[in-house]
């Protein structure tokens, strides 16, 4: 008998820490990719083989990524000596090329269907893509050229004729043919001429298409840089609940005491140094003014807010993905840029006066300074703090929340930029201060003796975000050994988890963006950035296109740091109050019944399922883009399997 | 997979009726649509792939790889390093005596020098003090023929070229040819020769080649050789005699390290003296060749915006993936050598008088002032960063982030270590430290004697460093500067000056960054900022100040900030590039453009 009981304890304990590690992974994990994956959702004729196509390369891809430092060692390189030196393992130039031409014309596809400004200013871009590549095809006899002229062409009249139609699967095919082939021209052409001259214009001309389109991928990158504050915060809130409810009251305890302990060390250590220095004196100041300007926007928007309720830290970092990739699409000025540097080759190589290419060159210029880049990202940020107003009065939470953080945080950012605001917060001064507060928070507890399971579990979760922030480098670290390339980590990591996570725009369907559209768009823009990301590892230069380690850097700062300076704010606050932060789950009825009724609208639903006036809504968010944005809480995961989701949610 | 679209579009078309697709049908979509993406791909890779013919027939396989070298030994024992370097167009004929090359560009037409695929094998000799000399082959239909031989005390420029091993290189084949041996018909020559196997897939070339005087003629040389030519290795072993003097040498593989060459006289860089700047003035920097046989004549190749000062006061510099070495005397600069060290060049840096090419086979390829190879040292990746000198060992890190210490006289690694993550800039050393920068920003600081882990620090956007007395000075990519403590990486102080980060240099307690927007130094010890100077261009420290270069104007400042001298220069002319070049007593600056002036007293 002695024995049995032990073993009864070892089983239960077992049990107990398998549901803990399943319990993390499927919240943490396996319920964002399911609810944010790319699912076939009654996928017309022909739709699964470009996926299936698509999802080879962005893997072919990031196996480019992962391998490039073994890539780099084992096959010969070429160099390209440029305005940089870029060297590349030679043998592998094509694929790259491939990528890229994959990705575009899975845009040019994906546009096909779209609404007609879309429409066209893709085919616009593609054009100016294919007439691009073809401005080196110097010969007298331009096979090149002409090859271009003929795919524009009819590009042209395959989306005049196609454009107003539904998807087909045959499209891709056709437009794929039309873009691949006057690049196949092109590169065969220019290779027979360069190669006898003993030059190698393959790598030559990979560099000039992604050093000018590489820009593209710009919003990706900083979007990306959102991806490991969002991982932190989950994380932290996982562990926590988890803690609590498979484990029980005592284990958040504990926890607790361990993880204050180890922030205790950490903020005494850091103390010497914060005296000595006045700059990081005012970075804590940074962070102190950033926690307190995102506390004030909220405490606006719950004032002018119909109704009560609380935001969501999990909905936050559910939605920050979404949100950084529409606001970095929109405030990137590179991306106006990039059509109009390509442009003007273009005008050039086809013989335009060259004032033509200069006006367009300094037109791209100026869009691309400093001044303009800083303004376009502070207004950006302001309209992000008035759409905050209008969604809060809308009645709708969470999300105005996360807009006010970004926006506030843009405002301080813009503002540095422009002219020099001394108080900028730091990632690690973030991490610093929400420990402390964490702390204090739980010192004034103990003393007051109301430390129950609930603000227990709140001030862990304070504390547990703190720290992963503070030591987010945990993420980044491994995965940037295994590349040995520096700034490739986080933009990997935040590649691949967006494109499991928040591919769920991909699932829905409107009149002016049709679900075939969505999956194309989405993978086009998905193996674009990771195209560029191998393009860079291969190349090893950050210089070769599109510094996207630095974007990531700066999209951390952006987009992951009010995040996270949101979650500590909800923790605390729920601390305060004696709750557990996230102690109801967002209303889904709520954020269904209204974003996604006004974005999104099913055109298989029957008529009259939705309010006219709520239809209108719906199709002017899609005219000006916010269609796009992921109301990602929706039927995907409540009707998981379901390829009819949101038309079965509806009939619910 | 359901059949049917989910919506129309548009009300101009319906949906897809839901019909059943037969299994043929659903096959026929899935094949067309990754047929047309496969069939794309490899139109690209098939374009991509396709190897350049190579020219020269059968005897093409014979002729040694881009960047080979071998060691020579003749009967009486003298020894001399070859090296190979291959080429298409007519770079190497450019950078050839104009006297010399010339002809060549009558003989044959635009189309065909374009498209030449050129051999060129260069002999440094080891244990006399005769120059380098150069031959230049052409592979065409003929085979593998002589065009040139210049550099030594007899020089040949034949037309048409002197074939050595025909293009149906085969046992039982015989060739004979005749022609000028010289330009202008000075010289004619009448060659015969036959094929025949040799041991291990070789072939054995017996010829005969007789110089005749063309006006008398009289036979001036007459060479009788055998010569083995083995696949990849050119000619391995040749016995004959020249003028019925025996002769004969045989080939080896050079040894990748620890070679033949030995010690260098010079390994430390030179100091330079900046106390007597004040009477410095620009003057223009003669470039050019000087042959024996075919006289001077100016340099015309352009440079490929690589180059570095050695310390006997010459220099190197790139030109067409392959390196020369130049010496001066007062304003001239004479090319005296050219090395191939294969593939393209990535950098070019010296140690003393050694110097080092890196190239794109990710390999660190050092010469003697001879232009003799010393050795060959490979890393997993390539090597951008100019290597850093410390008591006669190189610390070298490649792109991969691998960190050796080499020993500058054989090339062999003292120690390695990898530190997994990209390294673009140089290591510099104190307090028995070496430390580096990483892309990431990331500073590592490694034992200088075992390559063992000291300490690191996290910089955001650091990207080069510098060190000099004990003083460890870090320059951001946006020109952020920061002291840091050697013993742990901890900062001392840190500032910020405008403008993107081009240079960082510490001397006598004063750190100097400069910038796209300007240069601004520091106290070393306090940071307080100290002066500031318009240039952008380049920074140099040396004894008694700091060397500023700017677009128009080239400054020399003592460490208090005081202006030693301010020189005018003409900007660069659009369209080329300029590298200054650290010489111990002057600065000098070369033009792509094949031009150059110095600045001295």
């Amino acid at each position: 008998m002695s024995g049995v009981a032990p073993a009864r304890t070892r089983r239960r304990a077992r049990d107990v820490a398998r549901r803990t590690v399943v319990e993390f992974v499927g919240e943490v994990f396996v319920r964002p990719v399911r609810e944010g994956r790319i699912r076939d959702v009654a996928w017309p004729l022909g739709l699964r083989p470009i996926v299936l196509v698509s999802i080879v390369a962005y893997v072919t891809a990031g196996a480019l990524v992962v391998f490039s430092g073994p890539l780099r060692e084992w096959i010969p390189l070429g160099a390209q000596s440029g305005t940089v030196l870029m060297t590349l393992p030679r043998a592998i130039v094509w694929i790259v090329l491939a990528l890229t031409a994959l990705s575009t014309s899975l845009a040019a596809s994906g546009a096909l269907h779209t609404r007609p400004w879309f429409r066209w200013l893709t085919t616009f871009f593609v054009i100016l893509v294919i007439m691009f590549v073809s401005v080196p095809d110097q010969g007298d006899v331009p096979l090149g050229r002409v090859a271009s002229v003929i795919g524009a062409v009819g590009l042209i009249v395959f989306v005049a004729v196609r454009g107003d139609r539904a998807f087909r699967w045959w499209e891709f095919v056709a437009i794929t043919a039309l873009i691949w082939g006057p690049l196949a021209v092109t590169a065969a052409v220019l290779t027979a001429v360069a190669r006898p001259l003993g030059f190698d214009f393959m790598p030559l001309l990979l560099s000039l298409m992604l050093s000018t389109l590489g820009q593209l991928a710009v919003p990706a990158a900083l979007a990306a840089g959102a991806a490991v504050a969002s991982f932190t915060v989950s994380s932290a809130l996982w562990a926590a609940k988890i803690a609590r409810t498979v484990i029980g009251s005592g284990a958040v305890l504990v926890l607790l005491v361990l993880v204050a302990l180890w922030r205790t060390v950490d903020v005494v250590l850091a103390v010497p140094g914060l005296l000595e220095d006045p700059r990081e004196l005012r970075i804590l100041a940074g962070s102190l003014l950033l926690l307190a300007l995102i506390a004030g926007s909220w405490a606006v928007l719950a004032r002018i807010r119909p109704g009560r309720g609380e935001p969501s830290a999990q909905g936050m970092a559910d939605r920050i993905d979404g949100l950084a990739l529409l606001v970095a699409a929109f405030t990137t000025t590179s991306l106006p840029a990039t059509p109009l540097i390509a442009l003007a080759q273009v005008t050039l190589g086809y013989g335009s006066p060259p004032e033509v290419t200069t006006a367009l060159l300094a037109a791209a210029d100026a869009l691309t300074s400093t001044t303009v880049l800083f303004a376009v990202r502070g207004a950006g940020a302001i309209v992000l703090l008035a759409l905050a107003v209008v969604q809060a009065r809308r009645g709708r939470r969470t999300l105005p929340e996360l807009m006010a953080a970004v926006g506030v945080a843009g405002v301080l950012l813009a503002t540095t930029g422009l002219v020099g605001f001394p108080l900028l917060w730091s990632a690690d001064g973030l991490a610093i201060v929400g420990a402390v507060l964490a702390l204090g928070v739980l010192v004034v507890a103990l003393v007051r003796r109301r430390l129950d399971a609930a603000r227990a579990t709140s001030v862990l979760v304070a504390l547990l975000m703190s720290a992963l922030f503070a030591y987010r480098d945990f993420i980044a670290d491994p995965i940037a050994f295994v590349l040995g390339f520096a700034g490739g980590a986080i933009v990997l990591f935040g590649f691949v988890w967006s494109f499991l996570t928040e591919s769920g725009v991909a699932n829905e369907d409107s009149r002016g963006y049709p679900r075939p559209a969505r999956v194309q768009l989405i993978l086009a823009n998905a193996v674009f950035g990771i195209t560029v990301l191998a393009f860079l590892a291969l190349a090893r230069d950050p210089d070769v296109a599109v510094s996207l380690g630095d974007l990531a850097t700066f999209g951390a700062q952006a987009f992951g740091d009010p995040l996270v300076a949101s979650g500590l704010l909800l923790a605390l606050w729920a601390a305060v109050r004696g709750r557990e932060v996230d102690a109801h789950p967002e209303d889904d009825e709520e954020w269904i019944g209204t974003e996604l009724a006004e974005a999104e609208v099913p055109r298989s639903a029957p008529d009259g399922a939705l309010a006219g006036d709520e239809r209108v809504r719906g199709d002017e968010l899609d005219r000006i883009g916010v269609g796009v944005l992921d109301p990602r809480d929706d039927a995907g995961d409540r009707v998981a399997g379901d390829e009819g989701g949101v038309e079965r949610h509806r009939a619910e | 997979m359901s059949d049917t679209t989910t919506v129309a579009a548009e009300p101009s078309e319906q949906p897809a009726a839901a019909r059943p697709r037969s299994p043929i049908h659903r096959a026929l979509v899935w094949a067309a649509v990754i047929g047309v993406v496969a069939a794309g791909s490899l139109a690209l890779a098939a374009s991509d792939l396709d190897p350049t013919p190579e020219r020269g027939g059968a005897a093409a396989r014979y002729v040694p790889g881009d960047g080979t070298a071998s060691l020579v030994t003749a009967a009486d024992g003298t020894r001399a390093v070859h090296e190979n370097a291959r080429g298409t167009g007519p770079g190497m004929l450019l950078e050839l005596p104009g006297a010399a090359s010339a002809h060549f560009f009558g003989d044959y037409s635009d189309e065909a020098l374009r498209t030449a695929q050129l051999w060129r094998e260069t002999v440094t000799p080891l244990d006399t003090d005769d120059p380098q000399t150069s031959t230049v082959y052409l592979l065409d239909d003929a085979g593998v023929s002589v065009l040139t031989a210049t550099g030594g005390a007899l020089g040949f420029s034949y037309s048409p070229a002197l074939v050595l091993l025909p293009a149906d290189a085969a046992p039982g084949v015989t060739w004979t040819g005749e022609g000028d041996a010289l330009p202008q018909g000075f010289m004619r020559y009448t060659i015969s020769g036959s094929v025949a196997a040799a041991e291990g897939g070789c072939l054995a070339a017996t010829s005969e080649t007789r110089y005749q005087d063309p006006d008398t003629g009289d036979e001036l040389l007459a060479i009788a050789e055998v010569a083995t030519w083995c696949p990849g290795a050119g000619v391995v072993d040749d016995t004959g005699t020249v003028n019925g003097d025996a002769v004969s040498f045989r080939s080896s593989p050079l040894a990748a390290t620890g070679g033949p060459v030995g010690a260098p006289s010079v390994v430390s860089p030179a100091t330079r003296d900046l106390t007597g700047a004040g009477a410095w003035s620009s003057r223009p920097l003669t470039l050019q060749l000087d042959d024996a046989v075919y006289g001077v004549s100016p340099v015309t190749t352009p440079f490929d915006g690589l180059a570095a000062a050695r310390a006997d006061g010459g220099f190197i510099a790139a030109v067409g993936s392959r390196v020369v070495g130049f010496s001066v005397a007062g304003d001239v600069a004479t090319r005296r050598w050219a090395a191939s060290p294969g593939g393209d060049l990535l950098q070019l840096s010296t140690a003393g008088d050694v110097s080092l090419a890196s190239t794109s086979q990710r390999r660190l390829v050092a010469y003697d002032a001879r232009g003799a190879r010393m050795w060959a040292v490979s890393f997993p990746d390539v090597v951008l960063a100019a290597p850093t000198v410390v008591d006669g060992d190189l610390l070298v890190a490649s792109l991969d982030g691998t960190l050796r210490r080499i020993r500058i006289d054989t090339g062999e690694t003292v120690w390695s270590v990898a530190l997994r993550t990209d390294v673009a800039s140089a290591p510099a050393v104190v307090d028995d430290a070496v430390v580096v920068v990483d892309r990431g920003g990331n500073v590592i600081a490694r034992e200088l004697e075992t390559g063992a882990a000291r300490w690191s620090t996290e910089l955001v956007s650091g990207e080069r460093v510098a060190a000099v007395g004990g003083v460890l000075a870090v320059q951001g990519t946006n020109s952020d500067v920061w002291v840091l403590d050697p013993a742990d990486g901890s900062p001392r102080w840190t500032d910020h000056h405008p403008g993107i980060a081009r240079a960082l240099a510490v001397r006598d307690g004063v750190v100097v960054s400069l910038g796209s927007e300007g240069a601004v130094a520091w106290d070393a010890r306090t940071g307080e900022r100290l002066w500031d100077d318009p240039a952008t261009e380049s920074l140099a420290a040396g004894r008694g100040g700091f060397v500023l270069i700017g677009t128009s104007t080239f400054a020399v400042r003592d460490a208090d900030g005081g202006e030693v001298v301010r020189v005018p220069i003409d900007p660069a002319p659009i369209g080329t590039t300029r590298m200054y070049l650290d010489a111990p007593d002057d600065v000098r600056v070369l033009q792509s453009d094949s031009t150059g002036f110095e600045v001295s007293g």
